[in-house]
């Protein structure tokens, strides 16, 4: 796995050197800063696998270089952990909307750092496996379209759209966020209704535009507040919001609904598509512990979703659950 | 599956280079303190220094903190990673033309107990 290391202080630079050195990553190439790093990524005849950018570093930091490899086709799925010694929300909120997958903090555990590498190193070989299918896929790309080939149930990524990052990297986020960030934390999930007959109906592509067009439309929604937001397979999107205003989540949800209107969905025999999203009850991660206990409200939220009555059936959880103040 | 003797040999691998690290950790830890206790008198004087000379100090200590953060306690010094932290977030958005003195001598303070402890790191390792 080639892999590009960027920090302006030399000896980070050796210890990552040695950690990944021991656990049999020795195709290391360093840079001192995000200039010398974009000189190497244009003259690299071959690509990087791999990135951990240091966040504070001279003139461009960390977070600006992870948005500039993000543009490049190449590197679009390439795992980029930044590494850093700030641990504040805010640093780790912009890494991630920058497009970042995972996030240590300095000082590291060289040990450590070297299991979160071979973490990549499994994303790596999936993107590469992927990548070595793509031909093949070209080739049968007319006869898959016919086939299931996108299972209802799998998370699949949702590009370019603001706010939307894989469900993988938003359980990392949550990973790292301290008891104090998760304090004004929500997390809720929004479930496309009857999803599977829409599925059934929809060819892979169109399906896939489908999710995507919802997504824009739920990121639309929340954009008062500072948020995040996945696929998280079957219809459902997670969403993780932070912000002490007050959320009403059905308007949220009237408004994501709204615009999903507007958008018209069609499919690409030009039949419309009937699309309402519901919202599962919101869980407060504050209550929850951090670490494993917030990516575990992650996945309690996604049940909310599922499993939450409508609005219209009995026993429903009404309008004032879903108004809380996120704090 | 993890391999216990690949894992041992790994570790042994990883913890001599960081001692080798470590090393060159105490003689950049060396001029540091130097440059920090300079950028520390400077900021103390009350005559003719101006807004931005403070914030150019100001930043050099914020600088030298964050380095000191970065690695310190990797390489075996725990206590001063604490205190270069502290130090750091002190520097970090502290403006010399809004600041009170309780403000300034807040920073001071968080500086000297970094500066302390670095002291007492290169005595210790028969450095100074």
């Amino acid at each position: 796995m080639r892999i590009l290391a960027v920090d302006d202080d030399e000896m980070i630079l050796e210890l990552l050197s040695a950690s990944l050195g021991a656990n049999g990553f020795s195709d290391l190439t360093t840079a001192s800063s995000a200039r010398e790093a974009a000189t190497i990524l244009t003259n690299s005849p071959e690509p990087f696998d791999c990135f951990l950018l240091d966040i504070q570093m001279p003139e461009i930091d960390g977070i600006e270089l992870a948005r500039a490899i993000r543009r490049s086709p190449s590197y679009q799925q390439s795992p980029i952990i930044m590494i850093t010694a700030m641990s504040q929300k805010s640093y780790i909120d912009r890494a991630f909307a920058a497009g970042a997958t995972d996030y240590v903090t300095k000082p590291f555990d060289p040990v450590e750092l070297g299991t979160r590498i071979r973490l990549a190193a499994r994303l790596v070989d999936q993107n590469n496996a992927i990548r070595d299918n793509a031909s093949m896929v070209d080739g049968l790309r007319a006869q898959l379209e016919r086939e299931r080939f996108l299972d209802l149930n799998e998370a699949i990524g949702i590009k370019e759209v603001d706010g939307v990052i894989e469900l993988q990297s938003l359980e990392n986020y949550l990973l790292q966020l301290t008891r104090s960030g998760l304090f004004a934390t929500s997390i809720f999930a929004f479930k496309i209704e009857g999803v599977e007959n829409i599925y059934a109906a929809s060819s892979p592509t169109d399906f896939r535009y489908l999710l995507t067009d919802v997504a824009e439309a739920i990121s639309t929604a929340l954009r008062s507040v500072e948020r995040f937001v996945s696929y998280a397979g079957n219809g459902v999107f997670v969403c993780v919001a932070h912000g002490r205003t007050l959320l009403d989540l059905d308007t949220v949800v009237a408004t994501a609904n709204l615009i999903v209107d507007e958008m018209g969905l069609t499919n690409s025999r030009g039949m419309p598509i009937k699309c309402t999203l519901r919202v599962g009850s919101p869980v407060r991660v504050g209550l929850v512990r951090a670490g494993r206990g917030a990516v575990d409200a992650l996945y309690v939220a996604i049940d909310n979703a599922e499993h939450d009555p409508t609005p219209a059936e009995p026993n429903a959880w009404g309008s004032s659950s879903s108004q809380f103040r996120m704090a | 599956m993890i391999d216990p003797v690949q894992e041992q040999t790994r570790n042994r691998v990883v913890t001599a280079r960081v001692a080798e690290i470590r090393g060159r950790f105490l003689d950049v830890l060396e001029s540091r303190l130097v440059e920090l206790e300079a950028a520390r008198s400077d900021l103390e004087e009350d005559d003719g220094i101006d807004h931005g000379y403070r914030r150019q100090l100001i930043e050099a200590i914020r600088f030298g903190a964050h380095k000191t953060t970065g690695i310190a306690a990797t390489v075996g010094f725990p206590e001063l990673g604490r205190l270069s932290q502290v130090a750091e977030l002190a520097a970090d958005g502290h403006d010399p033309a809004r600041a009170t003195v309780p403000e300034l001598n807040r920073l001071l303070h968080a500086v000297d107990d970094m500066l302390g402890e670095m002291a007492l790191i290169l005595i210790d390792n028969d450095r100074c």
